[in-house]
This record gives structure tokens, sequence and C-alpha cells, in this order.
């Protein structure tokens, strides 16, 4: 059965449970970005053309936390290469950006690895253990975090993202199982 | 106003993100960009917008519903909804070709 009918299935039990048929409604999301810990303030990230993609995970049968650690461990130093050198933050303009409280210039590079959650249950996926892996990307890291999470490590350009996308790959295919449910945190949305 | 022979496509760069747990999905337009709430009804509307035309929608709708809406209800329903898919830029229609009558 595809993942279609299953989610057909699933809402035909749901409207039923409900009794009746609700008035069609879209609402738009107003998002709350976390600024806390290492990602910047929103209106930085803005301006900056900052993205943020959480991807969460269903481990395969036997994986075992340490293994999962130790894969983040060996994702994380893929990052630490001197073309990925933290370095400041101009907005999608190119001027330069500064914090509007401190006045100094965040420094961040430009594909940035912000660690993994293990949990049991996960408001983003279905209960099991899961697995979400955050990234974040600025200016041109952003077309470079859509090519390592969407296309084969060996044909991404500049070469010292091919490391950083095969680790992807390793990860899903010796530790994940299924494909990832994909949240895009965009803090150029209105808030 | 939508035609039968209407093609209804979930729109380029769409995200749908099922939320199970809370009865609903989100919506991702990357073009405008927004992130939208769709109750389970325009859920089930955008997962039947899969290139398919009004008329086999209207079908795959209100068998999906039958249990709780008749025909009438379930097409009028259907119809409220795409245009508030539509007008969002989850769903993109696509005018379907006009038969030739013969004179």
């Amino acid at each position: 059965m595809s993942r279609r009918d299953r989610t057909l299935l699933f809402l035909r039990a749901l409207i039923d449970a409900d009794g009746a048929l609700a008035e069609p409604r879209v609402e738009p999301v107003r998002l709350s970005v976390r600024t806390a810990g290492s990602i910047p303030p929103k209106a930085v990230m803005a301006a900056a053309g900052y993205i943020v993609v959480v991807w969460t995970w269903r481990t395969k049968p036997g994986i075992s936390r340490t293994e999962i650690e130790e894969w983040e461990l060996a994702h994380a130093a893929t990052f630490d290469v001197a073309e990925n050198a933290p370095q400041p933050m101009q907005a999608t303009a190119g001027g330069e950006i500064r914090d509007a409280e401190s006045g100094a210039v965040p420094v961040r590079r430009k594909l940035a690895y912000h660690g993994t959650v293990l949990a049991r249950r996960s408001v983003f996926a279905p209960p099991g253990r899961t697995l979400q892996t955050l990234w974040g990307a600025w200016g041109e890291g952003r077309g470079w975090l859509e090519a390592v999470l969407s296309r084969a490590p060996d044909t991404i350009t500049p070469e010292w993202l091919q490391p950083i996308a095969q680790s992807v790959v390793d990860l899903r295919t010796r530790l994940m199982e299924g494909d990832p449910e994909v949240t895009v945190i965009d803090p150029s949305l209105p808030l | 106003m939508f035609c039968p022979t209407d093609r209804l496509d979930r729109a380029p760069g769409v995200v749908l993100r099922p939320m199970p747990e809370w009865g609903l999905a989100y919506a991702y337009t990357r073009a405008r960009p927004a992130l939208t709430e769709l109750n389970a009804t325009t859920w089930l509307i955008a997962m039947l917008c899969d290139g398919a035309t009004l008329a086999e929608i209207e079908r795959d709708f209100a068998e999906t519903v039958r249990r709780v809406a008749g025909g009438n209800v379930a097409r009028d329903t259907l119809h409220r909804g795409l245009a508030l898919l539509v007008e969002a830029g989850i769903v993109t229609r696509t005018p379907g070709a006009t038969q030739e009558t013969a004179p």
C-alpha cells in the first residue's frame, strides 16, 4: 500500500470518527524561531538568507544510541574544514550585518550542523525511536545545503561538500529506515 | 469556477507535512514563502490533487466522505476547499481541453 493510500485511509477514519465533514479551512502559521544557543537572532538570520532544515528519521531496529552518537561526531567533523571556516555574516544584498543589541557582526559557518536529538516520541514524528538532525545555512550556503540533502555526493560542487553529503547517505543507509520527515524553518517568513 | 476537465496538482515546491497526531497537515509554499495549516478536509483535498481531473477528484472525495456527507454536500465542500487551496498557492489548476461540438 502506498503512502498516499495509507494517508487517505487515515483521513477517511478521522473524518468518520468526527461524524461530520468539517468546513474547509486554511490558516497561515506564524512561526516562532528559537534564537537561543548557537542560532543567531531571527532578524540576523533573515537578513542573511539563513535557513534551517530539520529531518526526523526513524532508526532501524537494533541501532543503539552509541552508534548514532559515533555517526554524529564523525559527521560534525566533516564540517570542520578550511573552506567552511566561520566568517562574518553578510546580508543577502551583500551589506554587513550588525546585531541590533551589541553592534557586533555575527560570525557563522555558511553551512552549519546543529546536532541530533534522540527521542522515543517527537511531535514531528509518529511514535517510535526517532532522530532529528538539524542543518543550517546562509547566503550561498542555502544552495549547498539543498545539494547536500538531495543529490548524489559525487555530483556535488564544491568538492569539500562531498564528504558531508556522503555522511548523510551513510546515515540514511546504515542507521535509518524509510524516508525522513522534513521541516523547513525559513526565518524570512513573516512572524 | 472549476471545470470537470481541469487538472489540479500541488504547486511546484510545495511540501505537504501530515501531522496525524493533531489531525491536520502543514503546507510549506516555497514560492511565497509561507506555512499554512490545513484541517482534515483541506488536507484530504490537497492529497487528492495529484494531477487528477476535477471529475476524478470529485469522485474520490465523495467516496472518501460518503459516510458523513451526501453527494451534493461533498461536491460543494470540495469546491470551497479547492478555491482556498488555489488562493493559498498550494494547489494549481490547469484548464482542461474544451471539447469541440460538431455543428
